[in-house]
Formats: structure tokens, C-alpha cells, sequence
């Protein structure tokens, strides 16, 4: 029994994180078909934003502020590289992993190569019973995923940009012929898809280190989960993001995490080769 | 009226040859050594450019395949009786004698050519052949292979490098070390002796692509990147097309990590992982997609480019890179041969009449 | 059909084009294939025959980019350090070092191509790098084919001791047994063995639990983690059923600060559980922040805090020239201790090629900042002062027992079978 409750409560932690990363990589493909491959630097960068930030205005603001300094970054890129790259998945793979190489180096001048600190906004641990202690920080994590993507979700459903949004990703074509801003639509969405990878990166960065070459783990998790859900379904996402935490866990804690890894990928695979109906890049 | 014998990129590519011969007497043997280096290189971006050039599918895993057919031949060009790996692991236990792998290794290793196992040759080529059907099979089920294609072949690069990490018959984080070149026998293994084995391969590679490129087998392979609904509707099984591609593209890759660790002597599992794969799409790239002398233009511009800047400009170096990636892609998609057409193309229509035909397909 | 209507003109021109493409390309080839090598080898054979005022070239190969730029780029920095405080006294012999730094940007096939350039085109008297066991590997063959000196700076498991580098740093058994015997006296019996899934951790993790068994330890488990992995939730949940005495850990690099931060926050403390490192230095200690480090373990041959006279000159020195972000640790000692013995070495050997360099190395000795003597031996490894360290709340450790000097044992027997244990030092490739 205390095995189920590890399981899950490290699965929804990990998954949460997932989530977040795996969902801005789907918005911005379903909206502007751009493959992002330096997600996981916009990662990296919302982490740095912590570092640099947490000491001069406290971890809490700090994790407000991720998002938009990355945001910002992200609408920065957008009008000036991403939007050369719209709708076109090889090109814009193989220009957004020069970007990413571009961002590692220049964080590496600027910031040094060295492992940097982050300390935990919230200590302490929550006690689940059969001895098991689950830090308080993930249950933070995990609190502030879901309301992240319940607001994200709400938004696109519910608000006239996030209409306009929806529509656009159905077709660039109408959208502009119903008067449909479509570049700022595309500017919005990449600058979403950063602002939720720089959360993600700023969520995760107080249980580890920060370096420059930290994002490639991420970006390789998020890739995981979308060749599972299918690009362009913010539900896939996350439904299939809780499913990689769960079953990478459900490896991990009674065997190994090498195993756990390998395991994963394994099944992801088989799934993707036992699939009866394509991958269609379904709605959001 | 027949046209003229030589095309003009048959030209460029004759005119290599002599250059490559020479090479030996030009220049120093570390020098060749570099060049042997890169050449399976070359064969590594011809692989990948079979897929993408042709038929758009972009592949983050060949550097498993690169790396599956280094190990193969470097386990069994060290031949019968070695018994030091890299991880060393065989120091701290008991166990003397071989073990039930070691007894397999040197069996595969007794068929010998010049003093080579011949299946050195052999195995690397079928065994990532083989694997490369089972993913393409797996791959080509998918609807817009375009992008699931670069994802599922990531998985598998992933994958690989973990399992590759934890094999101690590999040596394990150490890599497999100690690996003696082909030519140890013909030639006493030097530089020069590799360099012009590896030659070889890549001159009999791109003579088999180039042929291909012009062959019916050929046309039809680009038909089915350009418009595959079209060639389905025509009878044609595009998938098994596709995974027969696949897997020619990833046995030409597990050449080149065999050619590759004869010159190397080593082969590691990060090799087997991401970065390494991005890399050699960033050759094609360089190159140009679909040019045929594009993988070896991308090859030696950023080899060459890595060794002699790195050096230089140590922080900016990488910044240049991820620069000209970003800039190929956004202003010569073709990449250097694109470029390279593009002007020799204006420079010769300068002193044409007109009404005559630039370059046709070739 | 398409008649292909070239005329002479353009086919020659397009072969021209290609002509003068293809030999520039081998002038160039040919050009950065002989640029140095002419100057060095005069260097070279003037330097033998008469102890001429030619520098004398050191190759200094380390990642200054890619995840290993983490640990090594303070070690270049160590290096030059060193050299530029040799020559500012004067140089070897009057001769003055001068480095050629490459970058190998922590790609094993890059770190190939670099060695040899230093060895076969720059000719260097000596090169000081590498840090994970894999490059060291992967250049074994360049140094040993090519008669060359490595000079490798980092602590690592052993079982190798080549003809062609002299290990400046601990292995496995010297940094190990003292520290061994420490923590299943004073921390206890029952030891869950942590460490990343690489074969330093695991031939660490292997050493430690034979010294551990044949003192009365138990080992209740042994788990590894990929390199790149961040989330301990698991393994943790692990160490709590399995109610250890202490955690032994080779977790190695990014992972170090979050198992030590993930360990902290889910409730363990080092009074009950303490966690002895094998792989964790000052510089990965920083990212664990004051509060997650406090308490842990630590065995090296250098600390920062260690209070001498020189130690605090070499600190003050090194942080005048590249600042104090990062602590000074083993690895950063190591490599600027490295040029001081290969400057002893060179003295000794009168002249500064790599054959001669080599002949000369077993019984040359160095002062290591903050540690003291140090002696290359017969089988190219170095005998070194192994203290333990406690971590502290500035996430630097303070010295808790320093061990008696330990000679340097790549094979050390009752760990390595006796049929087993060759003669050092050997050539590892053929």
C-alpha cells in the first residue's frame, strides 16, 4: 500500500512538471505548426530568472516573474527568428535547435558554466502515512500546475483571444479572413508556450541546480509526452503526461531508474507502433 | 542531338577524385588522420540525406545506428583473445577465462580477410539494416511522418544510449577502447593507409548513390517524399518503400561507424545520443539537402570549420554554429551546393543566348 | 525530355570551378596540417641539444563548453594559473611554458581529434587534461601510440595505469579505505549505497562495499541513476523502507544537489542518516546551498577551508586572476600541482621531450597547495594526504580527521584477484 502512495504521489509530481513543459510545445505547434526544439532552454531560462531573482525579490515573486521575463523573451523571438519558421516542422526543428544552441552558449558566457543555487521556497514535508514524507514543494508544484493549466484551458475556451486562438489553429487561412490578427495570435501563443516553459523551468529549479545545458533532459521528457498525446492536443497533453510521471515511478520505486527509462521510452514506442488510427494533430 | 557526355556536376565530382588521391603526398599524416576522421562522417550525412533530402524524413536517431555499428566492428576488429575492456570490470571479479559472449566474439572473429574478420565488414551493415526495418515499420505507421518521424527516432536514440551506457561488453561509460584500424595488416594500420581505405568506401558509397539517385528505384523514391498519396493510388506499397529506404539509410550508418572507429580506435555511448545525431543533420544541412556532393561539402565545412575556429575563438565558436544553422535555414535552404548552383548558375548565364536550359535534374 | 544543352564553355567553367575549389581545399587542408609543426620540432630538437631559451609547449586540454564545462573549466583556469606564475618566475630551466588550450567541448570523438593535434601537430612537451574517465579513455591510444605525457588531474577508479600518463590526482583505494573505516565506526553498519550509472561511481561503489564488508558493514543495497537524472522522489522512498545507518553516494555533477536538496525535503537528516560522497566537491556543494549540505561527508586531498599559509596564497591568487564565483577544490588543486610536477620533472630530466619527460616522472615531488608533499611513484600515480571533510553552512567543508599520506594503488589486492593485478605501469593499448 505505502508502494501505491509513492507511486502516485511521485508520478503526479513528476508528471506535473510534464505537463507544463509538454503543453507550451503543443500550443505553440498547434498554433503556428513550429516544432520547438529549444523548449528546453526556455526552460533553463525561466530557472536562471529564479537564480537571479530569488535573492532580490524573494522565491514567490521570483516564480511570478519567470513567467513573464520568459514570456517576454519568447515574443522577442517570435517577431524576430520563430515567425520565418511558421508551419514548416523540419525547418523550424532544425532553426529553433540553433536557437537552443545559441541560448546554452550565450548563457554560458554570460552566467558561467558553474551549478547554480536556488533554495526551497517552502520547507518541510507533508506526511502521508506508512512512514511516507512527500515534500512540500512538490505538493507546491503540483497545486500550481494544475491551476496553471485549468486557467490556460479556461482562457482558450473561454476568452475571445483564446477564440481567436482556437481558430487559428484550425486554420490560419480563415482565421484571417474572419479579421483575425493572425501574427499577434502567433505572437501571443509562442510568447505563451515560453512563459509556461519558464514556470516549468523556475518550478523545478529549487529541487536541483541550474547550469546551462539543463534543458535537454527537459525537452527530451516533453518529446515523450508528445509523441504520445500528438502534437496540437492540450488534453492528450496532460492526460499523458500524469500517465509517463505514474509509469516512470511505477518502475522507478520498486526497481531502478535506469530501468525505469528505458521502460518508458519501450512503451511509448510500442504504443506508438501498435496504434491502430494516425496520429492526427486532433484540436485543441 | 545527343547532349554532351559530361554533366556539369559529374564535372565537379572528377575533379575531386585526383584531389583525393593525392592527398597522401600533399598533406601531413595528421592531417590524413583528421580527414580519415571525418570521411565515415560523409557516409553518416549521405544516410541521412537519402531520408530527408529525398523524401523529407528528418531522423534524430542515426548516431545509434552510427554508434550500434562502431561497437559491432570495434568488438570484433579487437579479435579473437582481447580481453581488456573499458570498463574494466572483468579486474574485480573471480571469473577467469571467457565468458559465453567472449566465446561468441571469437568465433564471429575467425573468418578473416587480410588478417580482418570479414564479418567486421559484414555484421555492422546487416545488423543496423536489420533494426532499422523493425523502427522504420514502427515509424511509417504513423499519419504525418514528417514530424513523428524526427520524435520516434529521438526515442530510439535515447533509448540506445542508455542501453549502450550500461553495457559492460562495451565498457560501459568508458566506451569501447583499444580498437585496431583495418588496415593493421595490409598497410601496418598507418594514417595513410586508413585514409585512403576510408576513401574507398566513400567513393564506392557515393557512386552506389549517385546511380541510385538516377535509377528508376531512385525516381520512385523521390516520388514517394514529393507525393505519396499519388504513388500509393498508382499501386505502389509506400510504406514498405519507405521502410526498405529506412533501412538501407541506417545499414550506410552502421558503415560509417564501422569505418569510423577503425580510424577512432574508440567509440562512446553519448555518440549513440542526441546531440551527436543534430550534429550530423547539421552537416546536411550545411550541405543542402538533396545536392549530391552537399553531405561532403557540410562535412569538411563545419569539421574544418570546428577545428580551426575552435581553437580561435573558443567561447564564440559554438555561437557561430547555432548562427549558422539558424541562417542556413532561414536564407539557403539549400545550403552550400544550393549556393554554390546559384552562382555558378548566374556566373555561366552571363555568356549563354538565351532560351537555354539551366541545370536539369541530373 | 530535357536536352541538356550545355556548352563547352559552361562545363568547363563549372569544372574549372570545382578544380580550384578542390585545391584550395587541399591547400588549405595541407596548410593547417603543417602550420606548427615545422616550428615546434626545431623547438624541439634545439631544446635537446643545447637547452636553448625556446618555450617549451604545453598542451592544456579541457571542456569549456557542454555539461563537463561544469567541472573543467576551473580546472583550465588552475592550469594557467600555474603556468603563468611558473614563467613569471622565470620558466623551466629559463625556458618558459607556453600553453596551447583546446576546448573539447565534452564530446568524446572531438577530445580525439584535439589530442592529436597537440600530440602529432603541435608536438607538446606534455598535455594536462581530461576529467571524466571516458576522455581519458578515448585518448589513451594518441598518447600511447604517439610517445606522449598525459598529465590526467582527476580523482578516478583505477585499475589502468598507462605507460603514458601520470595520474596527479587520488584513485580509488587512497581516497577510499581510510574514509571507510571512519564511517562504518562512527556512522554504522547498514549502508545503502547510492551513485550515477557510470563506471566511476560503480567501481567506487564496488571498492567501498568490499572495504565496507570486511569491516562487519552491511550493504542493503547498491542503486545507480542515468547522468542526467533530477528526481530522487523515488529513491528516497526506497532509503526510508530500507532504514539504513548512513548513505554512501557517487551520485555525480547536476544530480548531487538535487539528491541532497529532495533528501532535505523529504524529511532526512544527516544526524540520523549522513550521506558519505565519493564524487562531491566544493563545486557541486554550492548548488546544494548551506542548509541541504550541512552535516554531509566529504574524503578529499585538498578542501578550501584548510588554514595554511599557502593554501590561503593560492586561494587569494587564484580568485585575483578569475574571481570568486566558484570554490576552489581537488580537481583545480590537482591540475595546478600537475605543472608543478611536470616542471619538477623537466628540471630533472634536462630536457623537455616527452620520452625523456616520462623517464624522469617516478620520484619527482611537488608542494600541493593545502596538502603538502606530493610524489609520483613507480606506477605513475601520486601519493596523497586524504582528509574528511564535514560540510559546513557555507557549503564548504571543514576538516574532521586528516589520514596519514597513502601511497597509490591502481590494483589494490584483496580487491582486485592477485591473478589479476598486472605489473605497472603497462601499455593499456596496443
Amino acid at each position: 500500500m505505502s508502494v501505491l502512495v509513492q507511486v502516485v504521489c511521485q508520478g503526479l509530481s513528476v508528471g506535473a512538471v510534464l505537463a507544463l513543459s509538454a503543453l507550451g510545445l503543443t500550443i505553440v505547434y498547434g498554433v503556428m505548426g513550429v516544432v520547438n526544439l529549444a523548449h528546453g532552454e526556455l526552460m533553463m531560462l525561466g530557472a536562471y530568472t529564479m537564480v537571479l531573482l530569488s535573492p532580490l525579490v524573494g522565491p514567490w515573486a521570483a516564480i511570478a516573474l519567470a513567467p513573464l521575463v520568459v514570456g517576454a523573451i519568447g515574443l522577442l523571438l517570435d517577431r524576430s527568428l520563430i515567425r520565418w519558421l511558421y508551419h514548416d516542422p523540419v525547418k523550424s526543428m532544425l532553426g529553433t535547435f540553433g536557437l537552443a544552441i545559441v541560448l546554452r552558449q550565450l548563457v554560458l558566457i554570460v552566467e558561467g558554466p558553474q551549478l547554480r543555487y536556488v533554495g526551497l521556497p517552502v520547507t518541510g514535508a507533508v506526511s502521508l502515512g506508512f512512514g511516507e514524507q512527500f515534500p512540500l514543494w512538490r505538493v507546491v508544484i503540483v497545486v500550481l500546475a494544475v491551476a496553471t493549466t485549468v486557467a490556460v484551458a479556461l482562457w482558450l475556451m473561454r476568452s475571445a483571444t483564446g477564440l481567436k486562438v482556437r481558430t487559428t489553429t484550425v486554420d490560419a487561412q480563415i482565421a484571417e479572413s474572419l479579421a483575425i490578427n493572425v501574427p499577434r495570435v502567433n505572437a501571443t501563443a509562442f510568447a505563451l508556450g515560453a512563459g509556461l516553459a519558464g514556470l516549468a523551468g523556475a518550478l523545478v529549479a529549487p529541487l536541483g541546480s541550474v547550469y546551462p545545458n539543463m534543458g535537454v533532459t527537459y525537452l527530451v521528457g516533453a518529446f515523450l509526452v508528445v509523441i504520445l498525446a500528438g502534437l496540437g492536443s492540450v488534453r492528450n497533453a496532460l492526460a499523458w503526461a500524469c500517465a509517463v510521471g505514474l509509469l516512470t515511478a511505477a518502475v522507478a520505486v520498486p526497481a531502478d531508474d535506469v530501468l525505469a527509462q528505458v521502460a518508458v521510452w519501450a512503451a511509448a514506442l510500442t504504443i506508438v507502433a501498435l496504434r491502430r488510427q494516425t496520429l492526427v494533430a486532433s484540436r485543441v | 542531338m545527343r547532349s554532351p557526355s559530361i554533366s556539369p556536376r559529374r564535372a565537379a565530382t572528377l575533379a575531386l577524385l585526383p584531389v583525393a588521391a593525392l592527398l597522401p603526398v600533399l598533406v601531413s599524416d595528421f592531417t590524413i588522420g583528421l580527414l580519415a576522421l571525418w570521411l565515415p562522417f560523409v557516409i553518416l550525412a549521405i544516410s541521412l540525406d537519402l531520408l530527408w533530402g529525398e523524401n523529407r524524413i528528418v531522423s534524430f536517431g542515426h548516431g545509434a545506428f552510427f554508434a550500434g555499428g562502431g561497437y559491432l566492428a570495434g568488438l570484433l576488429l579487437r579479435g579473437p583473445q582481447s580481453d581488456t575492456t573499458g570498463a574494466n570490470y572483468a579486474l574485480l571479479s573471480e571469473h577467469t577465462g571467457r565468458s559465453a559472449f567472449q566465446s561468441l566474439l571469437d568465433a564471429l572473429s575467425s573468418p578473416q580477410i587480410a588478417g580482418v574478420p570479414l564479418l567486421a565488414f559484414v555484421l555492422p551493415v546487416a545488423i543496423c539494416g536489420l533494426v532499422g526495418a523493425l523502427v522504420g515499420a514502427v515509424i511509417f505507421r504513423v499519419g504525418s511522418v514528417e514530424i513523428y518521424a524526427p520524435l520516434i527516432t529521438l526515442g530510439v536514440g535515447v533509448i540506445a544510449a542508455t542501453v549502450f551506457l550500461k553495457l559492460s561488453v562495451v565498457g560501459g561509460s568508458n566506451g569501447l577502447s583499444g580498437i585496431p584500424p583495418y588496415t593493421r595488416e595490409i598497410a601496418g594500420g598507418s594514417q595513410r593507409s586508413i585514409y585512403v581505405f576510408n576513401a574507398a568506401w566513400l567513393a564506392a558509397v557515393y557512386l552506389a548513390y549517385a546511380a541510385f539517385r538516377r535509377s528508376r528505384a531512385g525516381r520512385r523514391w523521390r516520388a514517394a517524399g514529393d507525393d505519396p498519396i499519388r504513388l500509393a493510388a498508382l499501386g505502389t506499397d509506400v510504406r514498405r518503400l519507405r521502410t526498405l529506404g529506412f533501412a538501407a539509410s541506417t545499414a550506410l550508418a552502421g558503415l560509417a561507424g564501422a569505418l569510423y572507429v577503425g580510424a577512432s580506435a574508440f567509440m562512446s555511448a553519448e555518440t549513440a545520443g542526441v546531440l551527436f545525431s543534430v550534429q550530423a543533420l547539421i552537416w546536411v544541412a550545411v550541405g543542402g539537402p538533396g545536392g549530391l556532393l552537399a553531405p561532403l561539402a557540410g562535412v569538411l565545412a563545419i569539421q574544418l570549420g570546428q577545428h580551426e575556429l575552435s581553437e580561435r575563438l573558443q567561447d564564440t565558436w559554438p555561437l557561430l554554429l547555432g548562427g549558422l544553422l539558424i541562417l542556413v535555414v532561414l536564407v539557403a535552404p539549400r545550403g552550400l551546393t544550393g549556393l554554390a548552383s546559384t552562382v555558378s548558375g548566374r556566373a555561366a548565364r552571363v555568356g549563354r543566348p538565351p532560351n537555354d536550359h539551366q541545370g536539369a535534374a541530373p | 525530355m530535357v536536352e541538356h544543352h550545355h556548352t563547352r564553355r559552361q562545363i568547363l567553367q563549372r569544372a574549372g570551378g570545382a578544380a580550384v575549389g578542390a585545391t584550395s581545399l587541399a591547400a588549405l587542408l595541407s596548410a593547417c596540417g603543417s602550420s606548427d609543426s615545422g616550428g615546434s620540432a626545431a623547438a624541439g630538437t634545439t631544446a635537446a641539444a643545447s637547452g636553448s631559451k625556446d618555450a617549451i609547449k604545453v598542451g592544456v586540454l579541457f571542456s569549456l563548453s557542454g555539461n563537463l564545462s561544469i567541472a573543467e573549466t576551473s580546472m583550465k583556469n588552475a592550469t594557467m594559473l600555474a603556468i603563468d606564475e611558473l614563467n613569471a618566475r622565470g620558466g623551466v630551466g629559463g625556458r618558459k611554458l607556453q600553453p596551447v588550450v583546446e576546448d573539447y567541448a565534452s564530446d568524446f570523438g572531438v577530445v580525439v581529434e584535439k589530442a592529436r593535434k597537440l600530440v602529432e601537430q603541435d608536438r607538446v612537451a606534455a598535455t594536462i587534461g581530461c576529467y571524466a574517465s571516458a576522455s581519458r579513455k578515448a585518448v589513451l591510444p594518441v598518447f600511447e601510440q604517439g610517445n606522449a605525457v598525459l598529465l590526467y588531474p582527476t580523482f578516478y577508479e583505477g585499475l589502468e595505469c598507462s605507460t603514458n600518463v601520470i595520474y596527479t590526482s587520488l584513485v580509488a583505494a587512497q581516497h577510499l579505505t581510510d574514509t571507510t573505516g571512519w564511517m562504518v565506526k562512527h556512522a554504522g553498519k547498514r549502508i545503502y549505497m547510492v551513485g550515477s550509472d557510470y563506471v566511476g561511481p560503480q567501481t567506487y561503489n564496488a571498492i567501498v562495499k568490499k572495504l565496507a564488508e570486511q569491516q562487519g558493514a552491511t550493504v542493503l543495497a547498491n542503486r545507480f541513476f542515468p547522468l542526467d537524472q533530477t528526481e530522487f522522489g523515488s529513491a528516497l522512498s526506497a532509503i526510508r523502507a530500507a532504514k539504513p545507518d548512513l548513505i554512501w553516494n557517487t551520485i555525480v555533477g547536476a544530480g548531487i544537489p538535487a539528491f541532497l536538496k529532495q533528501y532535505q525535503a523529504a524529511g532526512f537528516t544527516p544526524q540520523q542518516t549522513p550521506i558519505f560522497s565519493g564524487i562531491c566537491t566544493e563545486q557541486e556543494l554550492a548548488a546544494v546551498g548551506g542548509a541541504a549540505a550541512k552535516g554531509h561527508y566529504f574524503p578529499a586531498s585538498y578542501f578550501e577551508t584548510i588554514d595554511t599559509p599557502e593554501n590561503r596564497s593560492f586561494i587569494g591568487r587564484y580568485q585575483a586572476k578569475y574571481g570568486s564565483a566558484q570554490p576552489t577544490n581537488m580537481p583545480m588543486q590537482a591540475s595546478y600541482t600537475s605543472v608543478l610536477l611536470l616542471a619538477a620533472a623537466i628540471e630533472k630530466a634536462g630536457e623537455a621531450t616527452p620520452g625523456a619527460i616520462l623517464k624522469a616522472f617516478p620520484g619527482v615531488s611537488a608542494t600541493a597547495p593545502g596538502e603538502g608533499t606530493v610524489t609520483v611513484k613507480d606506477n605513475h600515480h601520486t601519493t596523497h594526504t586524504v582528509s574528511l571533510g564535514q560540510a559546513n553552512d557555507r557549503a564548504l567543508y571543514d576538516v574532521v580527521e586528516r589520514f596519514a599520506p597513502r601511497d597509490p594503488d591502481p590494483f589494490p589486492a584483496g580487491i582486485v584477484p592477485a591473478s589479476k593485478i598486472p605489473t605497472c605501469p603497462r601499455r593499456e593499448t596496443t
